[in-house]
Parts: C-alpha cells; sequence; structure tokens
C-alpha cells in the first residue's frame, strides 16, 4: 500500500513536472516567435514581449535595488537594451535567461553608479557604526518599501537582510531563493562559474541567518 | 540519520518534495534534535516570508515610457555614447584632463623662453654699454695683409670643416641637453675695418644707398687692395667669395672660443656670403658677441640671449648689404 502511495507521488511529479516543462517550451517558442517577428520589423511584437515580462523584470529589477523608482528606471533601461540588441539574439539560450542577464547587469551597473555610490556613503556617514535594521531603514526614495511589507513583517526583514548583504551575493539569493532559479541558470545569468554559485550562496545564507537570528 | 543529512533535506521537507519513506525520517529526527528543529523552524520562516514577498506592479506607463526613452535615445545617440555609462565618462574625462594639461604646456614653454630672453635683454643692456670691444683680441693676425691671412685660415676652416671636431667640442655636444640658436642680422662694420673685401665699388655703392656716410670716406682707401682681390678671385674656376676674409675672420672668432663653423651659404651671384652659422659654448656668447661687433654691425638679434640651460649654441649670422 505504502510502494502504491509512493508510486502515485513520483507520478504526481513527474506529471506536474512535465506539465511544467511543457508550459516552459510552449512559452519559450512564442517568445522566438515574437523575436522573430520584431526582427522582420514588427514593432508590435516587442511590445507584446515588454507587456509579458514586465513584472518579472520590475520585481526583480526592486529585488535587487530594493527602491521602487530606481526599478522603475532600470526595468525601463533592461526593455531599451533589449530594443537595441535583439538582432544579436541567437537563440542559444532561453529568452528568459538573457532577459535576467541583461536586467541583473543593468542593476548592477546602476549599484556601482556614482549616483548610489553617494547615497550609501550618505547613509554611512549618518549611521557610521550601525548595520543593523535602524540604518537599513534609511531610504531616500518616493516610494516607500515598508508600505510593500506591511501585512507581512517577515518579509519586510528578510528583505532588508538580503539587502544588507554585499550586492554579488545579494543578487544571487535573489535568483536563487526568490526567483527559485537552478544553479546552472544563474551561473549563465551571472556569469560565474557553478562552483562560485555555490560557494558565494552558501556563504551569503550564513550571513542570512546571523543577521536574521537577531530579529526572528 | 544524521544532522547532516537532516539538514540538507529540510528545504524539500518543508516542500514535501520527498518520498514518504523520508519525510518520515526527518520527521522522526526532528522530534528528537532540538538543533535541528529549530534549524527547520528557521528555515520555514525564512521560506514563508519570501513565499510571502508582495510582486508589485509597475507603473500604468511603463510602456509609454519605453517608447519615448528609445525615441529620445535614438535622437541624442552620440552625446549618450560619449557621457554614458560612468565606465566610459571617466577615462573621457581623464584622456580631456590630460590632453588640456599638454595643450598648456605647449603654449607656456615659448612664452617662458621669450621672457627669460626679454629679461636677459634688459639685464644685458646696461653692462653692454659699459663694456668697450676688444676687436684685437680675437683677430692676432690684426688687419695688416689679410688676404695672405685669409688664405691660410680658408684652408685650415675647410680641412677643420671635413676632419672631425675638436675633443672639446666633441664632448660639450655629447653632454648637452639641447641647443639654442640666435639669429643675428649683420652688416660689415667699414670703420674698423682697414682692409676691405673686394668689389668695394658695389659695397660702397650699396652702403652709400643705404645711407651709411662712413662707406663713402672710406671708398679711396680700400681702393688700393684690388690687385690682391683680383689675384684671389683668380684662384681657380670658381672664384673666392668676395667677403671670404671677414667670414674667416668670424671663423676664426669662434675657433679662438672653442667653437667652429657648422654652416657657409654663399650666392654666387652676388659672390657674397649670405649666412653663416657657427656653434660655440653658450658660456662664449658673450665674448664672442663683443668680438663679433669689432667688425660688424648687429642690427638685429632674435631672441635677445642665450637660453639659460643651453650648453651650446647655434649662431646663425645673416649677412646684409
Amino acid at each position: 500500500m505504502l510502494k502504491r502511495i509512493n508510486a502515485d507521488l513520483s507520478y504526481g511529479e513527474s506529471c506536474l513536472m512535465s506539465r511544467n516543462t511543457n508550459i516552459s517550451n510552449r512559452s519559450q517558442q512564442e517568445d522566438d516567435v515574437l523575436i522573430k517577428s520584431f526582427l522582420t520589423d514588427n514593432i508590435n511584437a516587442f511590445d507584446r514581449l515588454v507587456i509579458k515580462y514586465q513584472n518579472l523584470v520590475f520585481n526583480l529589477c526592486f529585488r535587487i535595488l530594493g527602491d521602487y523608482d530606481e526599478a522603475d528606471d532600470c526595468a525601463q533601461e533592461t526593455f531599451i537594451k533589449v530594443y537595441k540588441n535583439l538582432k544579436k539574439f541567437r537563440f542559444q539560450s532561453s529568452f528568459t535567461t538573457w532577459l535576467y542577464r541583461i536586467a541583473v547587469n543593468t542593476c548592477r551597473n546602476k549599484i556601482a553608479s556614482a549616483g548610489n555610490r553617494m547615497k550609501k556613503k550618505t547613509m554611512r556617514i549618518d549611521n557610521p557604526s550601525e548595520h543593523n535594521r535602524e540604518s537599513l531603514e534609511l531610504h531616500d526614495c518616493s516610494f516607500n518599501p515598508d508600505d510593500v511589507f506591511e501585512k507581512n513583517e517577515d518579509s519586510r526583514l528578510i528583505h532588508q537582510a538580503i539587502e544588507s548583504l554585499p550586492d554579488h551575493l545579494g543578487i544571487l539569493v535573489v535568483l536563487r531563493d526568490i526567483e527559485g532559479k537552478a544553479y546552472e541558470d544563474i551561473s549563465e545569468i551571472t556569469g560565474v562559474t557553478l562552483g562560485t554559485v555555490k560557494s558565494r550562496l552558501a556563504r551569503a545564507r550564513h550571513l542570512l541567518r546571523v543577521r536574521l537570528r537577531e530579529v526572528f | 540519520m544524521r544532522c547532516r543529512h537532516v539538514n540538507i533535506l529540510l528545504a524539500d521537507y518543508r516542500d514535501k518534495n520527498l518520498s514518504s519513506q523520508d519525510m518520515a525520517s526527518v520527521k522522526e529526527h526532528l522530534a528528537q534534535c532540538a538543533g535541528c528543529r529549530e534549524e527547520y523552524q528557521f528555515l520555514k520562516k525564512y521560506r514563508n516570508g519570501i513565499d510571502a514577498f508582495p510582486v508589485l506592479d509597475p507603473p500604468d506607463n511603463f510602456l509609454e515610457k519605453i517608447h519615448e526613452r528609445i525615441t529620445a535615445g535614438e535622437r541624442r545617440g552620440l552625446i549618450r555614447k560619449l557621457f554614458y555609462p560612468l565606465k566610459i565618462k571617466l577615462p573621457l574625462e581623464a584622456a580631456g584632463v590630460l590632453a588640456l594639461t599638454l595643450i598648456i604646456a605647449f603654449i607656456y614653454r615659448p612664452f617662458a623662453v621669450n621672457r627669460m630672453a626679454y629679461r636677459a635683454e634688459e639685464t644685458a643692456a646696461p653692462a653692454a654699454s659699459t663694456v668697450q670691444p676688444e676687436p684685437k683680441k680675437t683677430h692676432p693676425e690684426g688687419d695688416f695683409d689679410r688676404s695672405t691671412a685669409t688664405v691660410k685660415r680658408d684652408d685650415e676652416i675647410r680641412a677643420k670643416e671635413r676632419a672631425p671636431a675638436p675633443h672639446v667640442a666633441e664632448s660639450a655636444v655629447r653632454e648637452e641637453p639641447y641647443k639654442a640658436e640666435i639669429t643675428l642680422a649683420l652688416r660689415l662694420n667699414r670703420v674698423s675695418i682697414n682692409v676691405p673685401s673686394v668689389g668695394e665699388s658695389f659695397q660702397a655703392k650699396n652702403l652709400t644707398e643705404a645711407g651709411e656716410p662712413r662707406a663713402a670716406s672710406e671708398k679711396d682707401a680700400t681702393s688700393d687692395k684690388k690687385e690682391k682681390s683680383s689675384a684671389e678671385l683668380s684662384r681657380g674656376p670658381f672664384p673666392a667669395p668676395r667677403d671670404q676674409p671677414e667670414v674667416d675672420g668670424i671663423a676664426a672668432l669662434a675657433k679662438s672660443l672653442a667653437g667652429k663653423v657648422v654652416k657657409t651659404t654663399y650666392d654666387e651671384k652676388t659672390g657674397f656670403h649670405r649666412q653663416v652659422i657657427v656653434e660655440i659654448p653658450a658660456r662664449n656668447y658673450d665674448q664672442f658677441l663683443t668680438g663679433l661687433r669689432a667688425d660688424w654691425i648687429v642690427h638685429k638679434q632674435s631672441p635677445a640671449g642665450p637660453h639659460p640651460r643651453a650648453r651650446r649654441m647655434q649662431i646663425i649670422m645673416n649677412f646684409s648689404e
């Protein structure tokens, strides 16, 4: 009886996986059609790509940057880069992975930009010795992140803890734990080797655990 | 089951992705092990918090903004390429600063030299007025029998031009950081020269035309040298320059001051030299100029004095009638 239940469960999992794979394949085929259509000067195809992926890109940018306006700017810039470089897309990887890579690189550039560095410096001057919760709450943006997480205190704390990580670790945690990407995909998106991805993720989780233990 | 193995399976245990046997094993371990139970509680809270992350909607005009930026970007593509992103902008700025520095250095340097030259002129002017030229020191042969001395010195100078320069001059050339050039416009000083060169009628005519009263008074005194000059002219198929003695005087003067004649330019049509270039140590420049002024009128000098850091100088002398 137990064996039968196990077999049913595995059958159910395999059905679920195969259904997800089918959906993914269908989505990828749809993307390929839209890209080819765009390359034949059909601007509506690009609009459809934007509408399809705007939520994904915008939320990814927000989770990396933690600022609504900057996420908006970065997401727009990501799609502008897609518009300009779509003719270079070789269909060797999935469009989603390519899109993720552009979005992550755009966020990295944003983080490294002068304005962002200045903002971080200002935070450190205001709170030179603090790396705790209060320092993380300092944000100079028109959209308050606390409003986003008002329903769930744990989510807010986790978001702040991820933001407090070094940038190269924070991006990995977002891609793995929030976006649910596979290690191989993360390696392709970030351009970091698989082993480095795993070791960095382990370090990031250790840091997260240390910081969240204080507040959980 | 050990804690290490359980820790690996905790995430899948929470998501119920384990087989029923593993699920039961993990559950049993968690009931016994407080550390793993605490770790599981933490993981559960962390995963639940992440699952509850809100999904934000982008602004309503998201697509319109992208279209606007694409259109605007196509208009100002060049400026944006030059100044954005910052990775490109910073090297550009550095290159700009470097170029500006080089331009300023290039512009400033000639002015600095001129300023020094003018200062030197100002300081040298009162001193020069008190010092009397001593032409006899630099001309050991004196003014007599200049034609025979000319032949001798002419040969010597030509031989030296072919032969390597003296050791002193060579070592100076090797050591020098750079040379300074001074251009002098010279006119023959008829007062101090008793034995003029040949072609006196031509020179006298020109000097008279140039408003030189001394030239007319010297005309008779020079007429008795015609025979020597004609003998000199008949030395070969190419007659020697008619002002060769005076140029030899310059060469002898340069030689006496550890210098040498670098180049002479002779005009066959007029029979006179047009230019003589000598090279002397910079420290002897004042002596050279004093000696030169005994026989020549210097009526143009550019720049006023030698560069303070030059060890050797090339003096370009252009002859005017």
